[in-house]
């Protein structure tokens, strides 16, 4: 079989990179959760948690995220298509603008520059970076597709392409600016349009970087590492159309009880129950491609990552839902129910599905086995009940927070004041920066796994 | 068979771009184009300079990451924060800020509620005022002037009026001033609307104030812990006015109970009107922090305090024969302790008209009553805390000598 020239370099220089900054801003999480109990703990001006809880976010949505999702969807590219990438050079460039770009926007939003919009917090300079590497990334996407040798475009080629038209028309749209200086600008949107446009872009952000990208590693590496076809080409087919289509009519379902006009909201809302439908069709076909053979879970380490993976993403996609409608929001909106929520989606779901795609690629471009299958196991419990415990945890505060804002007395009269409600949360909010240490200890498990592999193994750009 | 979509990359990416901007277009861009997404409010204005230079910070500091500036229309979130937000108080606001979590409260009504200098408070340090809250310190954003020249432009850039006066007047202001103003304008533009709803508002008392000991200990505690702070240990007023001096709400005299509770109830806004005074607002409502019951406790210590009712000292003209008797009265019965001139011995001097350690001029009527009654530790005699130790002579010194004593004492006063 003749070796074709896979440009592993690139692919591997993103997984490290994503690591890095992945532990940079679960490290700034972890002082976050600790700020949330010990106000002492801020050091400002830089490190007050109204600047580190963007810096959080956006370094590991876009550092550990987006870095992730260029690796290893070039990764995959490379091998659906059957062919190097078109312009290797490009995405080497896009690696090293990357790793300048992530820093700088970390540092940006530490000193104080931020449009204020959640997960678009980056000032207008550096949103013109993340367009250039997006547009980089998406050259090397299509051409490849174009020039492909396999005819067939499988599922994950896709959800890939989707994220690169869906995040282009999000991330533009949601940044366009009105500039007042060189690292200021306030939103072309004013008032309820500047907010329907922001979670139109925040909800869809979800969806299209921690969902659909995320989809496209699960589609290929669960197959891939069980060595079981996926169950079910044309459900992943209504699936993927269903959800591409509904997702972007969902966002207002973060604006419930708003002025934002209510049909808006409603429909929102019809919407994000039907969202229900496709996503579990994906976690469905999951469960009935490993469903033909469940003994992997036992004896296919790998296995069981993906599954508890679309687990997570299951109990998300039903939870989310949930939440839009008003009764639940009423009580759980704007409480650390939410972050709990948000947690079991990228503790839960994303970062395990990651981790096991990284499991799966790192062996390969290294040519070697993984250095433990009973490191990546210690691993797997660690960041599972990291991740339980920390959304277990602020579902139950995050409900009695909410319960107490709405509690009256006999007499009608309101039963708590707010500061009851804080206070009551503490040790709650303790309880999290434990589990977020023991998801933190796995994740360092992880990373010394990947270590001893990629240093007993040889990285070589070959490989069949 | 045709190609099918699947084997078409660039076709499928069109495809799905379609499919992706329909739900883009109906729920968020289309709407843009009809009124209804562009609704102001008569009384909407746009910020000073001060007031978008504080929301700059605001949004420099994230603030937005724990509190909200949108109060939903349900019940319990109006009585908690007062009027739900309309879509029309937005108009100017880019980006919005209603945020998604409340680490701390909603601050869409927080404008004018407390008056600045409890915010500077706030700001030094959260714990003086809210005991438990977890928010960060703030204070030191004094040490960082306003950058005049970026606020300039950032007024520019939004189209938003402005004066030259206006620009030079934040040369005195730092980021902490400008941010105080930000949050004091929040909510401005239904403002109007709750000062007229809280006019009519006078709570009626379901009982009578308690007069016993105990309920007004438990009042005392209750002050110390709710009060203090903003009124001072006493009463004798901080960043908020005396309460001991029987001034209610900028005027002095009777006050009911019903009226007292209803202040401490409901908390005052610029504009509300009760008993025929006109408040300047900046008191918060405490009828969530504190019950029924402890409201009454609370007003019956206050009103021991405030009492008795110090009437408006009129500097009464005293015979040279009178003064000369309280002299007589003073040598044989004071002096001992006060000193032969009364410039302090054992007991305090009586000449620096400073009574009972406050420099406030004090009624003759309370002079005689200190004189007839003695003092104890705590005792609260015109607003004023006595540390105790003066013995009472009413039993064994005519009501006459002791109003020759007060001539005497006035006639000395420097």
């Amino acid at each position: 079989m003749e070796a074709i020239h896979y440009d592993n370099k690139t692919v591997q220089g993103f997984i490290v990179s994503s690591i890095t900054w992945g532990v940079v801003g679960i490290l700034a999480g972890l002082l976050l959760s600790i700020q949330m109990w010990a106000p002492e703990a801020n050091f400002p001006p830089y490190f007050t948690f109204g600047r580190l809880r963007a810096f959080h976010t956006n370094v590991l949505a876009y550092g550990l995220g987006i870095g992730a999702i260029f690796g290893i969807s070039l990764y995959i590219l490379i091998r659906l298509t059957k062919r190097p990438l078109v312009f290797p050079k490009l995405a080497r460039l896009q690696l090293y603008i990357f790793n300048v770009a992530i820093p700088l926007a970390g540092i940006s939003l530490l000193a104080g520059y931020t449009q204020s919009i959640e997960y678009a917090e980056f000032e207008w300079p550096l949103d013109i970076g993340v367009v250039i590497l997006w547009v980089m990334f998406a050259v090397n996407v299509f051409a490849g597709m174009i020039k492909r040798k396999e005819k067939h475009m499988y599922i994950s080629l896709w959800y890939i392409m989707a994220t690169v038209v869906a995040v282009a028309v999000l991330y533009i749209l949601n940044n366009l600016s009105i500039p007042a200086g060189i690292m200021k600008s306030y939103h072309l949107y004013e008032g309820i349009n500047s907010a329907n446009v922001e979670w139109w872009f925040g909800h869809n952000a979800v969806g299209f970087i921690f969902t659909t990208p995320i989809l496209a590693m699960f589609y290929y590496f669960l197959p891939k590492s069980t060595g079981l076809p996926i169950f079910s080409h044309r459900l992943s087919i209504i699936a993927f159309w269903s959800l591409t289509f509904a997702y972007l009519w969902t966002g207002a379902h973060h604006l419930v009880y708003t002025p934002i006009p209510d049909w808006i909201q409603t429909v929102a809302i019809a919407f994000t129950i039907f969202l229900v439908a496709p996503s579990w069709g994906s976690v469905v076909n999951g469960y009935y491609t490993v469903g033909a053979d469940w003994s992997k879970m036992q004896t296919n380490y790998l296995t069981k990552f993906f599954i508890l993976g679309i687990t997570f993403y299951g109990l998300q996609t039903v939870q989310g839902p949930s939440q839009g409608l008003r009764t639940v929001s009423q009580l759980i909106h704007y409480t650390d129910w939410v972050p709990g929520h948000v947690h079991m989606g990228t503790m839960g779901w994303v970062t395990m599905t990651v981790c096991a795609s990284i499991y799966y690629i790192i062996p390969k471009i290294y040519h070697t086995d993984i250095f433990s299958v009973k490191i990546a196991n210690i691993h797997f419990w660690l960041v599972l009940v990291g991740q339980l415990m920390f959304s277990i945890t602020m579902w139950i505060t995050g409900i009695q927070q909410g319960a107490m804002w709405k509690a009256v007395n006999a007499d009608g009269s309101l039963k708590f004041t707010f500061l009851d409600s804080v206070i009551k949360n503490y040790p709650y909010w303790q309880l999290r920066t434990v589990s977020g240490l023991i998801f933190t200890v796995g994740m360092l498990f992880f990373i010394y796994n990947i270590y001893m592999t990629a240093r007993k193994g040889n990285l070589t750009a070959e490989s069949a | 068979m045709s190609k099918s979509i699947y084997d078409r990359p660039i076709a499928f990416a069109l495809l799905a771009a379609g499919v992706i901007l329909i739900g883009t277009l109906v729920t968020t861009f289309v709407p843009m184009l009809f009124d209804e997404m562009h609704p102001k409010l008569e009384n909407l204005q746009t910020p000073t300079a001060l007031e978008l230079a504080g929301r700059d910070i605001y949004q420099r500091e994230g603030c937005v990451n724990c509190h909200t500036q949108t109060v939903r229309p349900l019940k319990s979130e109006v009585m908690r924060y007062g009027e739900f937000s309309k879509a029309g108080e937005f108009a100017y606001d880019r980006p919005f800020l209603w945020g998604s979590k409340r680490t701390g409260p909603d601050l869409a009504r927080i404008g004018k509620k407390y008056p600045d200098q409890w915010h500077y408070m706030h700001f030094d340090d959260a714990r003086s005022v809210a005991k438990g809250s977890n928010m960060p310190t703030y204070g030191w954003m004094k040490d960082y002037p306003v950058n005049a020249k970026a606020t300039k432009s950032h007024m520019e850039a939004l189209s938003f009026p402005y004066t030259d006066d206006e620009i030079e007047a934040l040369a005195d202001k730092n980021d902490l001033d400008a941010l105080v103003a930000y949050l004091q304008s929040l909510g401005h533009a239904i403002r109007p609307t709750q000062a007229e709803e809280v006019q009519t508002t006078t709570l009626a008392l379901e009982a009578p104030l308690p007069t016993d000991d105990a309920s007004i200990n438990k009042g005392a505690t209750i002050f110390a812990e709710q009060c203090s702070m903003c009124h001072g240990e006493k009463g004798e007023g901080g960043i908020a006015p005396a309460i001991s001096d029987n001034v209610w709400l900028g005027t002095a005299g009777a006050f009911s109970d019903a009226a007292i509770v209803t202040v401490i109830a409901k908390g005052t806004t610029e504009g509300m009107m009760l008993e025929g005074r006109t408040a300047t607002g900046g008191m918060p409502g405490f009828e969530t922090a504190l019950s029924k019951k402890e409201l009454s406790e609370l007003a019956a210590f206050i009103k021991s305090i405030a009492e008795p009712v110090a009437t408006p000292a009129v500097k009464k003209e005293y015979s040279a024969e009178a003064i000369a008797k309280g002299k007589t009265v003073y040598n044989s019965k004071c002096g001992g302790c006060h000193g032969s001139e009364a410039q302090g011995l054992v007991g305090p001097n009586l000449k620096d008209n400073q009574w009972l350690y406050v420099v406030r001029d004090i009624s003759d009527e309370n002079i005689a009553l200190i004189i007839s009654e003695g003092t104890s530790a705590g005792k609260v005699i015109d607003g004023r805390t006595a540390k105790g130790g003066m013995p009472p002579f009413g039993a064994f010194t005519s009501k006459e000598d002791i109003e020759a004593a007060v001539a005497y004492l006035r006639s000395i006063a420097e």
